[in-house]
């Protein structure tokens, strides 16, 4: 084989891979992109049954025909403290019912937390982390949006934006 | 046609059976193994969500910890290991695992070494056929001249050097 054609063989196959590799990055998310994909989005949500940090029974099949913003957070988060507010929004707002997961937090502290920032509604206990797995949590804050039907339709990771909230699930009213 | 001698064969055979005997031992499983065992063993396939680099088993996070717990209790439930590990790609997503699965697009990432490793053997195989096939220099008219005057000559000049 001569060797003009050794080295078009090879530049040709480089290009391919480089050109290959263009492509990929191109069409990933972008870093700064809060609302993400999840292997959950697009299934049924996981069972949500756990005691509330009032010493209450919750089930998440209760809300059915609702919209339903699973959220983990925990108080010594700061992107958690700063989603709160907008947290408050949309659960007074009616957009949707808020249900918070404490993550390695002590009830205490996030009773004290509410107390002081606002915010009534259930917030669940998950001392074993078996919640976070069913969900897939791995960096908080996140949250898991659930459509009437109890399909999850969004995962936000960074903080929640009410605006976002309500853009998404305005799409599928 | 060169005649291969059998003395020759002889060191390709005991690399061969020392290749064959190394994949053998290698794959060996160690017997039966305990839950424990079992529990680390799928564990060090699973990154730890909250950490960086490191598997379910060598992290002492408090996932790594609900995951370890959360394997033993699927165990006992019957499942197998690869049931498990799937479970924990269908939450957390592929990129937990860190021996990619041998099905679908991550399996790429067994076939594809086995390609180029087979690729790479053949054009080194081929590439020795054309070396010992006489691909060196070949003699010109000048050079055969000055053969067959050496040999016409062969106590002339240069003789004995």
């Amino acid at each position: 084989m001569r060797r003009s054609h050794v080295a078009l063989i090879s530049a040709s196959v480089v290009g391919v891979v480089v050109a290959l590799l263009v492509v990929v990055l191109a069409t990933r998310d972008p870093a700064t992109e809060k609302v993400r994909d999840s292997p959950i989005v697009g299934k049924t949500a996981p069972a949500l049954r756990a005691k509330a940090i009032d010493g209450s029974a919750f089930d998440l099949e209760t809300y059915g025909g609702e919209f339903v913003l699973v959220n983990f957070f925990a108080t010594w988060c700061v992107p958690c403290r700063q989603e709160h507010a907008d947290l408050v929004e949309l659960d007074e707002g009616g957009a949707a019912n808020v249900v918070s997961v404490v993550y390695q937090d002590s009830p205490e502290t996030v009773q004290a937390f509410l107390a002081e920032q606002g915010g009534d509604w259930p917030v669940l206990e998950d001392p074993s982390g078996q919640i976070t797995l069913d969900y897939g949590v791995s960096k908080i804050p996140e949250s898991y949006l659930i459509a009437p039907g109890g399909t999850v339709v969004a995962k936000f990771v960074r903080g929640v934006r009410a605006d976002t909230v309500t853009d998404v699930i305005d799409r599928f009213r | 046609m060169t005649v291969r001698t059998p003395s020759r064969r002889v060191p390709w055979l005991v690399l061969g059976f020392v290749v064959v005997g190394a994949l053998i031992v290698g794959s060996r499983s160690d017997g039966p193994q305990t839950r424990e065992d079992r529990v680390q063993a799928i564990a060090a396939t699973i990154k730890c969500p909250e950490c960086s680099g490191q598997s379910v088993a060598s992290s002492s996070g408090r996932s790594a910890k609900a995951i370890r717990t959360d394997i033993a209790a699927r165990l006992e439930r019957g499942q197998s290991a690869d049931q498990i590990r799937d479970y924990y790609a269908g939450r957390f997503g592929e990129e937990l695992l860190l021996t990619p699965s041998g099905s679908g697009t991550a399996s790429l990432v067994w076939i594809l070494p086995v390609v180029v490793i087979v690729i790479a053997a053949a054009g080194l195989a081929a590439a020795f056929v054309r070396w010992r096939g006489g691909g060196g220099a070949r003699a010109s008219d000048e050079d055969r001249a000055l053969v067959a005057a050496a040999l016409a000559d062969p106590h002339g000049e240069g003789a004995g050097r």
